[in-house]
């Protein structure tokens, strides 16, 4: 084990001595002087990204040993790939990015005078928006129209800076003398800005029945987004206009 | 141009190959060329003469007399202060040995695992 360990060094040092000469720069600069090779920044992404690759795959064990591990194996790593793969970048920085660049510019060039590509792909892009929005809206009705069925749980009001309890009977009765209706969403991070500027009150209440803390529409004027800061699932319940 | 071979590389033992390499490296570090970019141990070649030149420099600014000639010593002084922080350097780089050059060389190709244990370390002690 510890013999094939210093042979595969060996190697690398062997490798590194012969490469040397081939990547020293000229000594009177003939041709552009980089300062931080393109080898160079490569091993050094590589090195970032097996590290983020490392550290995922060992958060079994302790973070120290993990730490260590994924730092040195992604150094290694890169150096492996920089030794094996050099030709491949190589070739991919010197012909097939410019090649491909090049290539690209024809076909839009091309391909805007003969069939109008840009034009058509506006038309496509401003098509696929309008599907979305039509998407995202009709999600937002389907979600309104969920009235709540809550049985088991209290909300809280907030008047006049004081706390006091109030069922869903109590939020349904409220909501219906202004002609509102409740709705009691999933649990939910994030709720759409359509939504909540339609709302009249807002009330959270936690899983299994737990109470909530409501936050009246004077606290939460026209938002652009609502989302809780709280890592357990909590549901939402909001008195809107129909 | 390669001057060695790998049949010429191979037959060298772990130790004359580690010292071949150190020449290598070492030669060019201390060269006034750009051939070897910015290597691990170049890099520590300019941070030295950095700091050996600020302390040089502000450490003579603070020894020259306030006499009409200060300006003429400063000046003559910067130069000297960098010729002397180059010096050291090389002196420095050369005097540590064959080993700790590529201790730290090691410890910044490793970057990685410097940081780490820079990290370890910084958080132990609170």
């Amino acid at each position: 084990m510890l013999d094939a360990l210093k042979d595969y060094y060996r190697e690398k040092r062997i490798h590194r001595i012969l490469t040397f000469y081939h990547e020293a720069q000229p000594i009177l600069g003939a041709g552009k002087i980089r300062f931080i090779s393109r080898d160079a920044w490569i091993h050094f992404l590589l090195t970032v990204l097996g590290f983020l690759l490392f550290s995922n795959l060992t958060r079994f064990m302790p973070p120290t040993v993990s730490l260590f591990f994924s730092a040195y194996a992604a150094v290694e790593l890169s150096d492996f790939i920089m030794i094996r793969l050099t030709g491949f970048f190589d070739a991919i920085f010197d012909y097939v990015l410019p090649i491909g660049f090049i290539a690209l510019i024809g076909i839009l060039f091309w391909g805007q005078k003969h069939y109008n590509i840009l034009g058509k792909a506006q038309v496509a892009l401003s098509e696929y928006h309008k599907k979305k929005n039509r998407e995202l809206h009709s999600r937002i009705q389907k979600n309104i129209a969920n009235v709540g069925s809550g049985e088991n749980w209290t909300i809280e009001e907030f008047s006049l800076g004081k706390v006091k309890p109030l069922t869903l009977q109590d939020a349904r009765a409220a909501c219906g003398r202004r002609n509102f209706k409740i709705y009691d969403g999933e649990p939910f991070h994030f709720i759409p800005p359509l939504v909540l500027n339609k709302a009249a009150h807002f009330w959270y209440r936690g899983v299994n029945g737990t109470s909530g803390v409501q936050l009246g529409p004077g606290e939460v004027t026209k938002p652009s987004s609502f989302i809780t800061y709280r890592t357990e699932p909590m549901y939402l319940t909001l008195c809107v206009k129909p | 141009m390669n001057i060695y071979s790998r049949e010429d590389l191979q037959k060298l033992t772990y130790g004359e190959l580690h010292r071949l390499e150190d020449e290598l490296l070492h030669e060019n570090e201390v060269a006034g060329s750009w051939r070897i970019r910015a290597s691990a141990g170049r890099m520590v070649y300019f941070v030295l003469t950095a700091f050996f030149w600020f302390t040089y420099f502000w450490s003579g600014e603070a020894l020259i007399p306030k006499t009409e000639a200060k300006g003429l010593i400063q000046f003559v002084w910067f130069f000297t202060s960098l010729f002397l922080s180059g010096l050291s350097t090389t002196l420095l780089w050369k005097i540590i040995g064959m080993k700790t050059r590529q201790f730290v060389r090691l410890s910044l190709h490793y970057w990685p695992v410097t940081l780490g244990f820079l990290v370890w370390v910084s958080h132990l002690s609170h």
